[in-house]
This record gives structure tokens, sequence and C-alpha cells, in this order.
């Protein structure tokens, strides 16, 4: 289905958006929900009730801010950034409770050696194993490259998300792919 | 396994492991009613004018407070300044 996607610089569009008229939310809901459930769910290791209760989270947000937002940047980088901030603020909490990365960082570690080390490695343990590795990487490390490879965004549009400067971006891509590179490659050693 | 010098070979990683997924209809359906309910309520927030804000509010007082001592005590000094023969 092709999903109608408003303009950012349309002033109608964000006008209504910031006095929150339900056809100007359902337009907006409508053209990104799926794009960003998307995004969320690759962040949070493909958890269906996390990525949903984030998405709400986002958008909630979202009008909120509504207001404060004066079409300076794609509404999609907007809402990303958005959902950035969320998943951060969910990975804080759940640290916080030292139960979801302390249980996910074990079972890794316990993973790194044994999953890679058997000789038949198919393309579903591969699959998987990179999934691992991707989870395994810091959060920014994370965003980042899910940002670049899989959203295919510019590095300028990256860098409104994140908040940081397009040089800035540029050294945590090289460094995320460092990362990414050298744990596959220490895995696959095993 | 390949050893993801290029950027390609890195994207096409990734795009494996990420790949699109979307939320069921049945909550898509719902949040969308929670959004536009939320917004008849006061779940997203009234926007006050700046004046109106609590926080705003108080750092005025206690300027205004500060600033009618102050004279005060200017006042006070001055008027004793003028008495003094």
């Amino acid at each position: 289905m092709v999903q109608k996607i408003p303009k950012t610089n349309d002033a109608w569009f964000l006008e209504d958006l910031r006095r929150r008229d339900p056809s100007a939310i359902t337009e907006l809901y409508n053209a990104y929900a799926n794009r960003i459930y998307s995004l969320v769910f690759n962040q949070v290791d493909r958890n269906h009730e996390v990525a949903q209760d984030i998405v709400q989270e986002t958008f909630v947000a979202a009008l909120k801010s509504a207001a404060k937002f004066r079409g300076q940047s794609k509404v999609y980088t907007w809402l990303c950034s958005i959902a950035n901030k969320k998943v951060s603020d969910f990975y804080r909490r759940q640290k916080r409770q030292a139960k979801y990365q302390t249980t996910k960082a074990l079972e890794l570690d316990q993973l790194g050696g044994e999953a890679l080390a058997s000789d038949a490695v198919e393309s579903q343990e591969k699959h998987e194993v990179a999934r691992q590795v991707l989870l395994s990487l810091p959060l920014h490390y994370r965003q980042v490259l899910i940002l670049k490879y899989v959203e295919e965004m510019p590095v300028l549009e990256i860098s409104q998300i994140m908040g940081r400067s397009s040089k800035s971006i540029e050294g945590l891509l090289t460094r995320a792919r460092n990362e990414l590179r050298d744990k596959l490659a220490t895995r696959s050693e095993g | 396994m390949a050893d993801f010098t290029s950027e390609d070979e890195i994207k096409e990683l990734l795009k494996s492991v990420c790949q699109p997924a979307a939320p069921s209809p049945e909550f898509k359906n719902q949040m969308l009613q929670d959004l536009i309910r939320g917004v008849g309520s006061s779940a997203y927030g009234v926007t006050r004018p700046r004046w109106r804000q609590p926080r705003l509010g108080v750092s005025i007082a206690a300027a205004v407070i500060s600033a009618v001592i102050g004279y005060g005590i200017w006042l006070g000094q001055a008027v004793g300044a003028t008495l003094v023969p």
C-alpha cells in the first residue's frame, strides 16, 4: 500500500498538527507508524511488546512537542530522533533495573565461543549470530548503523536525529563498523 | 563468513538482520484511537502562556519580592542619610 507522506514544508499540515487536528494526527500516524515501528523493533531485539510501548511513547511525545517543531528537518527525521531517545530511555530504565541488558550480555558472552565454533555454520546460524553481534554493540553504535545501512539515511540526517555534528557521526560510524567487524571476526574464529 | 570490509557487505548483513516489521492492525487502530482521544483530554498537556508556567511564575515572584525588599533597604538608608544633620 502506498502511504501518503506529509510534506515537511507543508505549513498547513504542521499548523494542523500543532492544533492537534485529528485528521492531521491520523495522516501523520498512517504515514509513519510502520516505519517508526520497524526502526524501533530492530533496535530492541525484535521484541514486539517493547516496540509497541516505545512507538506509543514516541507519537505521544511528538504530539506534545509538535508546537516546537518548525519543519527544520523532515517529519520522519524528527520522529526518528524522538524514537531514538525513547529507545535510549528504555535501555537506561532497563539498566537501572539490571534486568534486560545484563541477562542479554550474559547470554551473548556464553554464546560467544560456542555458537560459531560448530563447524556446520548454516545460513540461519550466521544470521542469528549477526543479529546477536548487532545486539551486543553499544546502543549508539547500533542506532547509527541501523540509520545508515538499514534506513539508508545520509550523515546529515543522522546527525539531526542523534543531535551530533556530521563529523562526529562519521567518527561514530567508523568506530561502530570496526567493532561490528571485530566482533564478527572473533565469533567466526571462535 | 565474509570479513565485511566493504560498505556493501555491511549493508547486506544489516538489511538481512533488520528486516522491516509492522505492528498488528489491532494495535495500530487502538493506538490511533488513543492518540486522537488524548487530544480531547489533558493527556498531552495544555500549552500555557510562558508567564503562567509554574517555574517561571515562581522566579518572577522571587524577583519582585527581592526588588521590593531591596528598594525598602535603599529607601531606609536614603531617608536616614537625609535626616542626619
